[in-house]
């Protein structure tokens, strides 16, 4: 009965999913974030020289908002790998600056 | 003349309603992330759909037999109706993720709550098949999918590298990266394959050539529509994942939302491009949720011999009706429980390819069986190809879960 236990706590401790986040994980993290930080660039880019309408640049900074912020929590939960404390650190920081810029940007577009 | 107009006319549609969001988003994210490199996969696709496309049309003009009657006959009535609930499954999957995928394109365009618009476009897009002959229904989507060549001309103007593109008709390892890279590009080598497969376009086109009274006159008209409209329909999809690797890529963009794929034709093109953009998109979407909530209807029907046609009265045909009904609000209320379109399509694409040798075995037994098929049997050189690409379809649907899951559904 005993070995059930601590084999059904096991599994249960798998399946709760661990919140520290391997290498490679963050290194996906680090490669979509800077994703989104060209794709704001482009955004700013086209929409200075008119190529996206006012509305639909405005809309689609929203959902990059909601992508980083998404980006931002899943990191600010996330507990680092061995080595990975400072990479980590420096993720969570531009998860919160690109929140920051997809707003300036939906207000540069209003 | 009048023949003429007709085909033009089936091509056109074919070719509108050729594109979802499966291949949209899949495409383009392999072309950010390999460049040329994967254009191979949409030709193996195209092979593999004009093959499948043809014989289904084929059994169901000669023999008037849809597909889900097929399976049935073929695989027997317990495996048959495991393929009926898997099928009918994954057309809810993809009924949910394209009406999710509607809304953001009306909250785009028009500025509607995205939820509002999910209810909006699923009550149109609801009453529109009500309303509509079996014929309407697939010009009004198909036509309006047209807007998407947009797509191709904007490929065209950001000046591609034809001659690395063409040499990528050529399957290639990936010479940089390590095993996860080499993953990602076999999840994504797969992800075409079965965007480009995806069997409701099939049995939509199947139990439509039925809806219209083909028979073995037809067969030339078949051979042409299915041909034709999924070349062109193959170009385009070649454009979207050009566009991914000529604009995206140099920049280390991954396209991760529906709303980045119509950047790059803002690039060359400009604001209008990116209206019609946009309209072509939604119309794709919209053409995916109305087929994949009719090809629930239409499988249940002919899978039990229940009686079923879009072109009768609702009365008479309850049990077709009433599936396609519940598909399109199971799928909508799955898509206001905030799922998002990409995640959904991704599994339904990864689905799909599970259950596609299941639907194309017997098909492909079927339109080989001189007893059934009679002098319109499929040729030797056609099965031997149809056998080849059976073989291809299961290596596939053996590798895609694994690949999803290794691959963490493609996250770069």
């Amino acid at each position: 009965m005993k070995r059930w236990l601590v084999l059904a706590a096991l599994v249960a401790l798998g399946c709760s999913g661990s919140t520290v986040m391997n290498h490679d994980q963050l290194e996906s993290e680090i490669r979509q974030l800077h994703s989104l930080d060209e794709e704001m660039a482009l955004v700013e880019e086209v929409f200075v020289t008119r190529h996206v309408p006012r509305r639909i640049a405005r809309k689609h900074a929203a959902y990059l908002f909601q992508s980083a912020r998404e980006h931002g929590e899943k990191l600010a939960k996330a507990q680092p790998g061995p080595g990975d404390e400072s990479a980590l650190t420096r993720a969570r920081a531009d998860a919160v600056r690109l929140e920051q810029r997809s707003v300036a940007l939906m207000v540069q577009m209003r | 003349m009048k023949k003429i107009l007709q085909l033009t006319l089936g091509i056109m549609t074919a070719l509108g309603g050729f594109v979802d969001l499966g291949q949209i988003v899949f495409t383009m994210q392999a072309g950010a992330r390999f460049g040329y490199a994967l254009l191979w996969s949409i030709v193996l696709g195209m092979v593999a759909i004009i093959l499948y496309m043809e014989m289904c049309g084929r059994v169901a003009a000669v023999a008037q037999q849809p597909v889900f009657a097929v399976v049935r006959t073929k695989l027997g009535k317990r495996l048959g109706l495991a393929t009926l609930v898997g099928s009918n499954l994954l057309n809810l999957i993809t009924c949910a993720a394209e009406l999710g995928a509607v809304a953001i394109v009306l909250h785009l365009l028009f500025g509607v709550p995205e939820r509002l618009a999910l209810v909006i476009g699923a009550l149109v897009l609801g009453a529109l098949v009500w309303l509509l002959n079996f014929q309407w229904i697939e010009r009004t989507f198909g036509l309006s999918g047209l807007a998407m060549i947009v797509f191709a001309v904007a490929a065209w103007k950001v000046h591609p590298d034809w001659g690395a593109a063409a040499a990528s008709l050529v399957p290639q390892v990936p010479a940089h990266g390590g095993s996860r890279e080499l993953l990602l590009y076999a999840y994504f080598a797969v992800g075409i394959f079965s965007a480009m497969l995806m069997e409701y376009e099939v049995h939509f086109y199947s139990s439509g050539a039925i809806e219209e009274g083909w028979t073995a006159k037809d067969l030339p008209e078949n051979t042409i529509v299915a041909v034709s409209g999924i070349v062109l329909g193959s170009l385009l999809t070649c454009g979207l994942l050009i566009l991914g690797a000529v604009v995206f890529l140099p920049r280390s963009i991954f396209p991760d939302l529906l709303s980045t794929t119509v950047l790059p034709v803002a690039v060359p093109l400009g604001a209008i491009a990116v209206r019609v953009a946009l309209v072509g998109v939604l119309a794709c979407v919209a053409s995916a949720a109305v087929e994949t909530a009719m090809s629930g209807g239409y499988n249940v029907c002919q899978f039990f011999g229940l009686k079923w046609h879009k072109n009768r009265p609702p009365r008479e045909v309850p049990f077709f009706t009433g599936t396609w009904v519940a598909m399109l609000v199971v799928g909508l209320v799955l898509a206001l429980t905030g799922i998002k379109p990409l995640t959904l399509v991704n599994f339904s694409i990864v689905f799909g390819m599970l259950i596609m040798p299941l639907t194309y075995y017997p098909i492909l037994k079927a339109a080989g069986d001189r007893q059934i098929m009679g002098q319109h049997v499929t040729g030797k050189v056609q099965q031997m190809l149809g056998w080849v690409f059976f073989g291809i379809i299961v290596i596939a649907a053996l590798a895609a879960f694994p690949l999803m899951i290794l691959t963490h559904s493609g996250q770069p």
